[in-house]
């Protein structure tokens, strides 16, 4: 039995062969410009002059007088709270109706992901802003339903929410994985559940849910990590404006980083996006552990 | 069951209109293709006032000799080697994550994931200046190596994520049977793996191909410019931009995008059999 | 044979002059020396000639990254072909793109010395480059022997690319603000003679309300917030103070409190009185007016823009449209406009071969048939000769001449430098959208914006 058990651990010790690619990439492709932008963080770097140590200073100025930097804190959070549970149900809901026999659906699935292909072009960002414009197809059909017309894009309250429209729009890759995840579900427990005469929402509560949760909290904290970080769609249609109310953390980094040449201080916005998303990643595993379900029973 | 019956094409006619309704952006840029620039910014309607192509035509050719059908062969120079070493080398590593218990796994897990938690755009100088120190730059090796090296953390955790769903017992018995770990990884693990690993690729797939950021920074040549790129070329606040041309562009280049997506889901969505495994 | 002689001669001489402040390995320096006087010399007397004297060159690979749309492109390349038709040894590879993330890549290698060897450079980033301390660039009056820069206006050249006592950049054309309306419409609503006029800034408001008053769907000018605070906030203050907004040498403001108070007053002005729509309808084109619906429909009579996008503008809404003169207010200590360049062309330090690089820019510049080819590709040209050409071939018609003519009417002072780097331009604008939105006061907004300049002006000191 000893034995047994001691060849078990020199069997485990192989994961590190399995591993062993990514281990290298990591120390080759990754690790020193990690050190790097760490170690600038604490600099007033601006690419073009060498580093100068300087303490603690960016993160002090980041705090406590960059009047931009809580506002896009703000702006960030509103950002990631509406557009993770977006996106997330959206694609459970539709992955759900997809996960079906009916004639055409191979179609439809297709049609419901192409939003998420055409996403970052240059043409949607355009015609998302045409869409949205006083004399828009919105404003239209809103008219037609006699409700008032909105500034959607030039109005501080609604330029936000229209850009999170737009990412959650393409729910499509969440789509994908819980459709291949829903799949993988046994028929047998529904069948199962049938027996004990569930219901359907007892069976999608007890059954599906379980089943499919590894693949729903990958995407939770993965949608999480990129929301946080996010710029792209609010610097194609708003550039942050109108009065920065589409301020992404990101966008302001990124700004900081290239038009300002302040990468020190783009450094240490980043390594407190970094911190955020940490914290937030780590709150998840631990919220999720025992309420995830996996066939490995938690053995990881 | 006449009850569920009338519920299942209320459904079907719901997730019918909801997609065409999601289609619409999509529908508006394809007809897009065939206005002027004034029909796409000073009017409201639909259709264009004539069905011409001249956008297909003239956006094919491309800009100073150099072609669409150049750029489509660099994008996929690029993007199939990338995709074939993605998906080998993250499941790979997905693999020893998910299926083995060795010393520091939690911490060195927790460590690929966080790779993922830096922004990308404090990183991106000293990764030029990295790989340019290695000589890659007008190369497509910064695209090659990450895909070889397993460096994607979001398809190892979702490999891994997919893994543990599939019972341990599986790969276990295949052991105790006298197959090595490989073996069991390819024999009963793949196969079983497949949609997962068909996302991964098609995922991959997609975002290489869309990605400008990348080949932007580390590709010079004209003639080595993939599609995510030249589909730019003509967009300048100093010029007028032909749209039709920029739409049409885009448009066709999606195509392949689609057509992957449609015949690949086969893959992706197949049900497999693990009934009766688990538990 | 004699003029074989005496261009052996002058080349050595040349090269002898050339190699103090030459590149490279002595010997290559003296082979590519001997190559551009020679050429230089036949090319004047007899360009036939030229090919069978070029013997025994090694091969020269250049690079030239530059932005821009298709026809600049098109136009670049053929200019690029014709040079290497000429010089067969000269290889240039174009690196063309989109303005999108150029910025960003042009300064990943600037930082990892990977630039081209010949690039486009956007004025608004050279100073940040020049101030490093880092030497990027070469200085154009060090080759004056191989590029010659006499077609350019010298004031121009002073202006424009002149940093420290160096002249690193090359303009690329003439630019500047542009005012411009649509002339129909201006003649049915009676406002065309005052247009065409002189204007100062309270008569464009008069205007405005005019036409606003006519037909409520109607406004006088649109406008975005960058260009709100280089065609309204700067040049007002200018005047005003006679001061530029940033003194680089002391690094402080230009102006007091109550005179960025009044300036920003009167912008509230431009919207409160119906001259410019609210900047909620226009700030969502912000950088991209001429996709407004409103501008193409010609709802919006005329346009603050540059000259560079003074024709895509026009030919968005397809009207007819003239220049307007700039506004001047009365008794201004300074015109507060000038004329300045789009881009600049720079070689880069790390090149192995500027002597050649040289060679083409100076061809670039000042070749008739170049300058035919390239047209208003960047602009006006800047240089004489292409000014000529352009004239010749009848390419200097147009909105985008006559923007630049009317540009080049003012002698404002430069405000190259502080005033223009990117973080302060974006508090301006900020600014000025904070009064615009009527979320602060003007003097509100200048209380705040005074802080972070001050900020701002600290971090430079």
């Amino acid at each position: 039995m000893k034995n047994k058990i001691s060849s078990h651990d020199r069997r485990q010790l192989k994961g590190y062969i399995y591993i062993l690619p990514w281990l290298i990439g990591f120390l080759v492709l990754q690790l020193i410009p990690f050190i790097q932008s760490f170690y600038y963080s604490f600099t007033d770097y601006s690419i073009m002059s060498s580093p100068k140590f300087s303490g603690l200073k960016n993160y002090i100025t980041l705090f406590t007088v960059d009047p931009e930097f809580w506002n896009s804190f703000k702006v960030t959070w509103i950002y990631t709270l509406y557009t993770v549970p977006g996106k997330i149900i959206m694609a459970l809901i539709v992955a759900m109706l997809m996960n079906r026999d009916m004639k055409g659906i191979n179609g439809l699935r297709t049609i419901y992901y192409i939003p998420s292909l055409f996403g970052g072009s240059v043409a949607i960002c355009i015609l998302w802003r045409l869409m949205f414009m006083d004399t828009g197809v919105i404003n239209g059909i809103l008219g037609a339903f006699g409700l008032p017309k909105l500034q959607w894009l030039g109005n501080t309250k609604t330029a936000l929410p229209t850009i999170c429209m737009m990412e959650i729009w393409q729910f499509g890759s969440s789509m994908v994985m819980m459709l291949a995840a829903l799949k993988n579900v046994p028929k047998d427990l529904y069948e199962a559940a049938d027996l004990d005469g569930a219901g359907a929402w007892d069976k999608f509560k007890n059954v599906t849910i379980p089943q499919i949760s590894p693949i729903i909290f990958f995407n939770v904290i993965m949608q999480t990590n990129n929301a946080l970080q996010a710029f792209t769609n609010a610097f194609v249609i708003t550039k942050g404006g109108p009065l920065k109310s589409t301020y992404l953390l990101g966008m302001k980094l990124y700004q900081e980083a290239f038009s300002y040449y302040k990468m020190g201080y783009a450094s240490a916005i980043s390594w407190v996006i970094f911190a955020t998303i940490m914290v937030v990643t780590l709150l998840l595993f631990r919220y999720s552990s025992g309420k995830v379900y996996y066939s490995d029973a938690g053995d990881f | 069951m006449k009850k569920n019956k009338i519920g299942h094409y209320i459904a079907n006619i719901i997730i019918t209109v909801a997609g065409v309704l999601m289609l619409f952006p999509i529908l508006w840029m394809f007809l897009a293709t065939f206005k002027t620039n004034e029909e796409i910014f000073g009017s409201l309607k639909l259709l264009p006032n004539s069905f011409d192509f001249s956008g297909y035509i003239e956006g094919w050719k491309g800009t100073a000799g150099i072609t669409y059908s150049t750029y489509f062969i660099n994008t996929f120079l690029i993007v199939i080697p990338v995709v074939i070493f993605t998906v080998a080398s993250c499941s790979l590593v997905a693999y020893g994550f998910a299926r083995f218990k060795f010393p520091g796994k939690k911490p060195l897990f927790m460590l690929l994931i966080s790779t993922l938690m830096l922004p990308n755009a404090v990183i991106m100088i000293p990764r030029y200046a990295l790989f340019n120190s290695f000589g890659w730059v007008n190369t497509y090796m910064p695209f090659y190596a990450p895909a070889v090296l397993g460096t994607y953390p979001f398809f190892v955790f979702m490999l891994v994520q997919f893994m543990r769903g599939l019972p341990k017992e599986l790969d276990e018995s295949a052991y105790i049977d006298g197959c090595g770990s490989f073996q069991a990884f390819v024999q009963i693990l793949i196969p079983l793996m497949k949609p997962a690993l068909f996302s991964a690729g098609l995922f991959q797939f997609i975002w290489t191909y869309n990605d400008y950021l990348n080949p932007l920074l580390y590709i010079n040549s004209a003639k080595k410019y993939t599609i995510s790129l030249a589909l730019k070329l003509s967009i300048d606040a100093e010029s007028v931009i032909p749209w039709n041309k920029v739409m049409a562009m885009a448009f066709v280049s999606n195509i392949p995008l689609i057509i992957l997506f449609f015949s690949a889901q086969k893959y992706f969505v197949e049900g497999i059999a693990t009934q009766g495994l688990k538990g | 044979m004699k003029k074989k002689i005496v261009s052996i001669l002058m080349a050595s001489i040349l090269a002898t002059m050339g190699t103090a402040c030459g590149t490279g390995t002595p010997a290559a320096t003296d082979e590519s020396q001997n190559t551009s006087t020679t050429s230089q010399v036949t090319a004047a007397n007899d360009a036939a000639t030229q090919s069978s004297e070029n013997v025994d060159q090694s091969p020269v690979t250049l690079r030239f990254m530059w932005w821009g749309g298709d026809e600049r492109a098109e136009a670049t390349i053929a200019v690029i072909n014709k040079f290497q038709e000429k010089y067969p040894y000269i290889t240039i590879e174009p690196e063309y793109g989109s303005s999108d993330g150029y910025q960003e890549k042009l300064t990943a290698q600037l930082s990892a010395g990977t630039e081209a060897d010949i690039i486009q450079m956007g004025v608004g980033w050279m100073p940040g480059f020049v101030s490093s301390g880092a030497d990027y660039f070469e200085d154009f009056n060090d080759y004056s022997d191989v590029i010659d820069l006499s077609n350019f206006e010298a004031e121009f050249l002073e202006n424009n690319g002149y940093f420290d006592g160096h002249q690193y950049g090359l303009p690329t054309g003439l630019a500047g603000t542009a005012l411009i309306y649509n002339s129909d419409a201006a003649n049915e609503l009676g406002i065309a003679e005052d247009m065409a006029g002189d204007l100062d800034w309270n008569k464009i408001v008069e205007i405005g309300k005019k036409v606003h008053e006519a037909d409520s769907n109607k406004y006088l000018l649109t406008i975005d917030s960058t260009m709100m605070t280089t065609a309204v906030l700067r040049p007002y203050l200018l005047q005003l103070t006679g001061n530029t907004f940033f003194i680089d040498e002391t690094c402080e403001m230009g102006f007091t409190r109550d005179q960025l108070v009044e300036t920003l007053s009167y912008i509230k002005s431009l919207y409160d009185n119906g001259v410019i729509a609210s900047a909620s309808s226009t700030e969502s084109y912000n950088e991209s007016l001429q996709t407004d619906p409103n501008w193409i429909n010609g709802s919006y009579l005329g346009m603050f823009c540059y000259t560079s996008t003074a024709e895509p503008a026009v030919k968005a809404s397809g009207l007819n449209y003239a220049a307007a003169n700039l506004p001047v207010m009365e008794g201004a200590k300074d015109d507060g406009f000038y004329c300045n360049c789009p881009q600049y062309l720079v070689v880069s330090k790390k090149s192995e071969h500027v002597k050649e690089a040289m060679m083409f820019l100076d061809y670039f510049y000042n070749d008739e048939e170049a300058a035919a080819i390239l047209g208003t590709v960047r602009s006006v040209p800047p240089t004489s000769v292409g000014q000529k050409v352009c004239a010749e071939n009848g390419l200097l018609d147009g909105i985008a001449k006559e923007t630049v003519d009317v540009c080049q009417k003012y002698n404002g002072t430069y405000e190259m430098g502080l005033s223009t780097e990117e973080e302060p331009m974006a508090i301006m604008s900020d600014m000025i959208m904070q009064v615009a939105y009527g979320e602060k006061t003007p003097e509100k907004a200048a209380d705040d914006a005074i802080i972070l300049f001050q900020n701002y002006l600290d971090s430079k000191k």
